[in-house]
């Protein structure tokens, strides 16, 4: 009995030794966790091309999974993650985030690693790169870039006697096309619209409001500026499609159920982007891509460039993650992913490799997206702040497409409730 | 005889018990002293470790939760002191009452409706039928199963354009519903949803404490002349009464810390009408980058439903239901 205590006792002092091993010390292959929230073909991609890496690159060991969450949900995760100190090294970040998680000292700071040659970091495109970097720090590599763009179902369109988009497409069209497709008897519906109040709701309504000549908050970042006449312009006009003319599925899902209505050949404008191409791919759809109508002929979207974002256990583990990362997204590796999943162009010189014109022929309407990043010309608020603001909004937003509010009324109450926030200081 | 002289008298034997074993304790010589040491070793090592979990993942938590609530921390940054501005905060917070009363509303449903449903479940099932533990696993197997995957399949089958429950209402001529989607109705559908994933919980406990129930007092009564209705309000009530307290305090705190149905179901939404003080907390803490705050809703609540158990428990405990 008496030998148990001390032998409790050494256990309980080897605990924490055990948890923080394997930092800097050490001398066989370096083990990376990287956690990526991909599902379906984006994630068989990409584990295939970690185990390639595994395979050619014997002294780095990348451990990849989803962590059993998507992409949206990554952030709650990886939080969680940090203050338990149990997070990975390399996790898949949307780009919104980047200003609250770049303070964090568990981030890496990879400034220094991405000057190697044979990052080619300029060769990225230019706001994929701004978003990995935060007040001169760059804390991860550019995953994916994507827009907005409108996903339309050629088949649904021509049967409801509607025009298939012109690249001069305006708003009116766009809710004449949705009203004449609308068919709630057949379950078959003009476009949908999340409402579950997440920056899914949000998002899509800043090209609009942008298109109209708004911004999101004043120039210096203190005060909210949606509810000016451009935003209640551009909310009243989703809230014609979805109060007036009924012809808006309200998703209660972050987009799930729309993608899924959409590759039923049930919605016949799906506001979503290239991350889907993959699975419309699968689902066997056949599907047309436009740019979103404009406003006065500016077709402005918005963009979200997502990065992967480096944690810091040691010199040795940040050094590896970057060997890794500098080869995921060269320009071969994310061709084959493209490819794979149908995702755009992270860097410029991709289009000049020779398996990129087969790339374009598979996806019908990639052009459409590569050629629409020009039309991303502004992006949202890079501020601690923004997530709260965006609840804010979108809380407006749905209870106007329930019928419950106005769009000023329900504009002017989010702004009330941001600028509480925002005039607090800090960034 | 009322409970508080019960537990007095409890307290009482144990006080004497433990004065018994002072009083015999200290003998001459080293060898009773060496004894009582083995004993402590012996029983610290059995309850260390438990005792050290508990600890570990309970209490050091919560204190860490307290020190949080103090500090507008976002989880990436330790976070600066703020003193008590987020417990000032939260009074003109309006999701916060609104959250609060959307977990109201919950408890309000769940705990009166899984009492009465538990019961009257159990009482059915306790009977001699053919099959009857295959009913019972049917009562159970929705507590067991995973809230997530629940919650996945009551989206669909709530679902306002191709749910099954409105599908079965348009045939049946009533007007269809706008379930998860309508703000004036989505809490309602999650706390029945949360009803009957929860009560086979209840029916399993009030199914134990109906067998405990001596089947002579039951022929005695009908003997007697007492007909079912008597003899339920008579013999079954009162019998299983300690254990409908604890159920209700058992409901009472699942129900405040309802969370997992609204993750895969409508994630607070539509218009925060499903967001319930702890999941409030979670989007504090987890989606808004403000953990500070987040741990103040927490210890608000954790303080308010402190007061309400104990309130319950001393209720109980008066009307004499703990024994």
């Amino acid at each position: 009995m008496k030998k148990i205590v001390p032998l409790l006792a050494a256990l309980l002092l080897a605990v924490p030794a055990c948890s923080s091993g394997g930092d800097d010390a050490g001398t066989g292959p370096v083990e990376l966790v990287m956690w990526h929230g991909q599902e379906q073909a984006a994630a068989k991609s990409l584990e295939g091309l970690v185990d390639e890496f595994n395979r050619t690159h014997p002294g780095v060991r990348v451990k990849a999974s989803s962590a059993g969450v998507t992409a949206d949900a990554m952030l709650p995760k990886v939080t969680a993650a940090m203050a338990g100190s149990a997070y990975p090294d390399i996790a898949y970040m949307y780009g919104s985030w980047s200003a609250n998680i770049a303070r964090s000292p568990k981030v890496a700071d990879l400034t220094k690693l991405v000057t190697a040659p044979e990052v080619g970091w300029g060769d990225f495109w230019p706001n994929a790169t701004a978003t990995a970097t935060v007040k001169g720090k760059v804390i991860g590599f550019p995953a994916v870039v994507d827009n907005l763009v409108v996903l339309y179902n050629g088949k649904l369109l021509d049967k409801a006697g509607a025009p298939r988009p012109k690249s001069d497409w305006t708003w009116d069209d766009f809710r004449a096309t949705a009203a004449k497709v609308n068919d709630p008897k057949a379950k078959t519906y003009g476009t949908s619209w999340p409402i579950s109040g997440g920056e899914e709701t949000t998002w899509a309504l800043w090209p609009l409001l942008w298109q109209g000549g708004g911004t999101i908050l004043s120039p210096d970042g203190r005060k909210a500026a949606f509810n000016a006449p451009a935003g209640v312009q551009a909310l009243t006009r989703v809230q014609q499609m979805a109060v007036q003319d009924k012809s808006v599925y309200l998703d209660s899902t972050p987009g799930e159920k729309g993608q899924k209505l959409f590759e039923s050949g049930r919605l016949g404008l799906f506001l979503a982007g290239p991350w889907l191409l993959g699975d419309l791919k699968a689902a066997g759809l056949d599907y047309g891509v436009a740019m979103l109508p404009g406003t006065n002929g500016d077709h402005q979207t918005v963009s979200g460039p997502d990065s992967w974002v480096v944690l810091d256990h040691g010199k040795r583990r940040v050094k590896a993650s970057a060997e890794f990362l500098t080869w995921l997204t060269a320009p071969e590796q994310q061709l084959r992913f493209m490819n794979d999943t149908g995702s755009l162009p992270t860097r410029r010189s991709i289009s000049s490799l020779p398996g990129y014109a087969g790339y374009a022929r598979r996806y019908p309407g990639i052009e459409t997206i590569t050629e629409n990043l020009a039309n991303a010309k502004q992006i949202r608020p890079v501020s601690t702040k923004y997530a709260r603001v965006s609840a804010f909004v979108a809380e407006g937003i749905t209870s106007v497409l329930l019928g419950r509010a106005q769009p000023q009324q329900a504009l002017d109450a989010a702004a009330g409730k941001s600028d509480a926030i925002l005039k607090v200081p800090g960034e | 005889m009322s409970a508080p002289t019960a537990t007095g008298g409890r307290a009482g034997r144990r006080a004497d018990g433990t004065a018994s074993r002072t009083r015999g304790g200290p003998a001459p010589g080293g060898g009773p002293r060496r004894r009582r040491l083995a004993e402590h070793v012996a029983g610290w090592s059995f309850a260390g470790p438990s005792t050290l979990l508990v600890l570990g993942f309970s209490f050091l938590p919560m204190a860490w939760a307290l020190r949080l609530s103090f500090t507008d921390s976002d989880l990436m940054t330790g976070g600066q002191n703020v003193g008590l501005a987020n417990y000032r905060t939260l009074a003109e917070d309006p999701v916060f009452w609104t959250s609060l009363r959307n977990t109201l509303t919950l408890v309000a449903m769940y705990v009166p409706a899984s009492l009465v449903l538990g019961l009257l479940a159990a009482m059915l099932l306790n009977k001699p039928l053919r099959g009857i533990g295959f009913y019972r696993v049917c009562f159970l197997v929705p507590f067991v199963a995973s809230a997530a995957a629940e919650g996945l399949l009551m989206g669909y089958i709530f679902d306002r354009d191709f749910g099954v429950v409105n599908g079965a209402l348009s045939m049946a001529g009533l007007p269809t519903q706008g379930f998860l989607a309508d703000p004036g109705q989505a809490m309602y559908v999650l706390g029945a949803i949360f009803i009957w994933k929860q009560f086979g919980f209840n029916v399993i406990i009030y199914l134990a404490a109906l067998q405990e129930i001596p089947a002579e007092t039951m022929e005695a009564a009908a003997i007697d002349g007492a007909g079912p209705w008597a003899r339920f309000r008579h013999i079954v009530v009162p019998s299983v009464k300690p254990i409908t307290l604890f159920l209700a305090v058992w409901g009472l705190i699942d129900s405040l810390q309802f969370f997992d149905l609204i993750v895969t179901t409508t994630k607070g939404g539509p218009v925060n009408s499903t967001v319930t003080v702890v999941y409030y907390v979670w989007q504090l803490a987890f989606d808004m980058f403000t953990a500070g705050y987040g741990a103040a809703v927490a210890y608000t609540l954790f303080a308010a439903s402190l007061a309400v158990i104990v309130l319950a428990l001393a209720l109980g405990r008066r009307k004499g239901s703990l024994q």
